[in-house]
């Protein structure tokens, strides 16, 4: 019998204070753009709460790590930068689980921002603490909210590149970069620094990390082929 | 061994500032899916979306949260001053689940918003306002404060079986049920507020104005994660 049923999403989300009304109180927060994309490319989006037990790896075709704050230096080996002054430990362990659960069980993965950087960290890489203050990285864009966009050269032969091609834009926002992705493939840079900007497990059925936020830039294709590798 | 049932819990969009200023994102107070883990389930959260059969495929179990008022159209009425915020489409989203839920019979807890949104859909009313409403002016407090009142139950109800004839409920709403349809009103306030309802013939619903989440009600959550794996 053929499942035509849609593939099942779930997409990690912190929480975090909140103020509602005129209380203050922890609330689950994320973006709805990672919900709708995942809508619009053909997926049930399911929202995994923090601490959630990787057991759900079982009930779900496809893991998204989303974007968020930046990840424990202690990780990667490294102390606190001045820049690094937001993080949460137990949202980062979490979320590794997860992670290698989806891995193990070679659930499709797609891996965003904060999630991409994870990914990278949990397989031997490092990260730049701060790019404004890197030497060759100080340009690399917005950050604090604010959003800049800039080329991305993906390599030939990457998964990536099957999808999307050999040349995107990308939007970014983020103050934290990967100088190093482990074991992991490269599969992109940014035309303009040459900063790691997507990486992907080859022999996985889909495993894939990039730095922008594809859900803010409809990059609908990279969503799609996600979606799709996690129907079959 | 027998799967940990996945309970899905509804959320709202509002607009924040989160990342960047004034941004569309989901939100659910995380006392709910605390819950659900504490009680042995797998919490999940699910947003507003067009198909609510694909949600309901997935899940065993299914709480409506609480949040926004209802749009007094969905029981005849025109909008009080005090009524705004009213979002039409999460409004037809968890009726749909609710409706749902009911007919595949998939347990279900509604709180607050959701207790509320059970009743209409089952033909009841709200009262817009209590706070000017005559008789329930002090039922408790509303727009972000919070106080604490019995509740007397029904003793051949489920939640008396749970929690007893006599339990806390909190209150930081301003609307409440003034007519629970075809449910069966199993909890009252001193003020006779309509705090409670249950609908028989079903595998489990429980529905409550207050937020028993809060409250560390456990037994409660316990009995909709043993009803969703049974």
């Amino acid at each position: 019998m053929v499942d035509t049923r849609s593939p099942v999403i779930g997409i990690t989300c912190p929480a975090r204070p909140t103020k509602w009304a005129n209380w203050d109180i922890d609330a689950v927060v994320l973006p709805t753009t990672y919900h709708k994309m995942v809508m619009k490319c053909g997926g049930v989006p399911l929202l995994i709460p923090p601490g959630c037990s990787s057991d759900i790896i079982d009930r779900i075709d496809g893991l998204l790590i989303s974007g968020g704050p930046d990840i424990n230096p202690e990780l990667y080996g490294e102390k606190n930068g001045a820049y690094t002054n937001e993080i949460y430990p137990e949202q980062d362990s979490s979320e590794i689980e997860l992670i290698k659960s989806a891995i193990t069980k070679d659930i499709p993965l797609l891996c965003i921002c904060r999630g991409f950087q994870l990914l990278c960290v949990m397989n031997g890489g490092k990260l730049h603490q701060h790019l404004p203050e890197t030497e060759g990285y100080e340009n690399h864009g917005g950050w604090n909210g604010e959003v800049t966009e800039h080329g991305v050269e993906i390599i030939e032969g990457s998964r990536l590149g099957e999808i999307m091609g050999n040349h995107i834009n990308a939007n970014s926002t983020h103050h934290q970069g990967v100088c190093d992705a482990g074991d992991l493939s490269i599969s992109a840079y940014s035309s303009h620094d040459n900063l790691i900007e997507a990486v992907e497990i080859k022999h996985l059925k889909f495993c894939l990390g990039v730095q922008w936020h594809p859900e803010r830039i409809n990059h609908v294709s990279l969503y799609r082929a996600f979606i799709k590798s996690a129907r079959g | 061994m027998k799967m940990r049932p996945l309970i899905g819990i509804t959320t709202s969009v509002n607009s924040r500032d989160y990342e960047a200023s004034n941004q569309s994102v989901i939100m659910l107070p995380e006392t709910y899916p605390k819950a659900v883990k504490a009680a042995g389930g797998i919490p999940l959260l699910l947003s507003e979306c067009e198909d609510s059969d694909e949600l309901l495929d997935c899940l065993d179990g299914l709480i409506i949260s609480g949040g926004r008022d209802i749009n007094p159209k969905l029981y005849n009425q025109d909008a009080h001053e005090k009524t705004i915020d009213f979002s039409d489409s999460q409004d037809k989203w968890e009726i749909s689940l609710i409706e749902g839920a009911i007919e595949r019979d998939i347990p279900l807890l509604c709180i607050c918003r959701g207790h509320q949104l059970l009743c209409v859909i089952r033909g009841g009313e709200l009262f817009q306002d209590l706070p000017s409403t005559d008789g329930y002016e002090k039922h408790g407090e509303t727009g972000g404060k919070w106080s604490q009142h019995t509740v007397k139950i029904e003793s051949n109800s489920l939640i008396s079986e749970l929690l007893g004839d006599e339990v806390i409920g909190n209150s930081g709403h301003h609307q409440g049920v003034s007519d629970a349809g075809d449910l069966r009103v199993v909890g009252r306030t001193s003020d006779g507020l309509i705090e409670a309802v249950e609908l028989d013939d079903c595998r489990f619903l429980i529905s409550t104005q207050w937020h028993p989440e809060m409250l560390g009600q456990n037994p409660i959550f316990e009995a909709l994660i043993q009803a969703s794996i049974e």
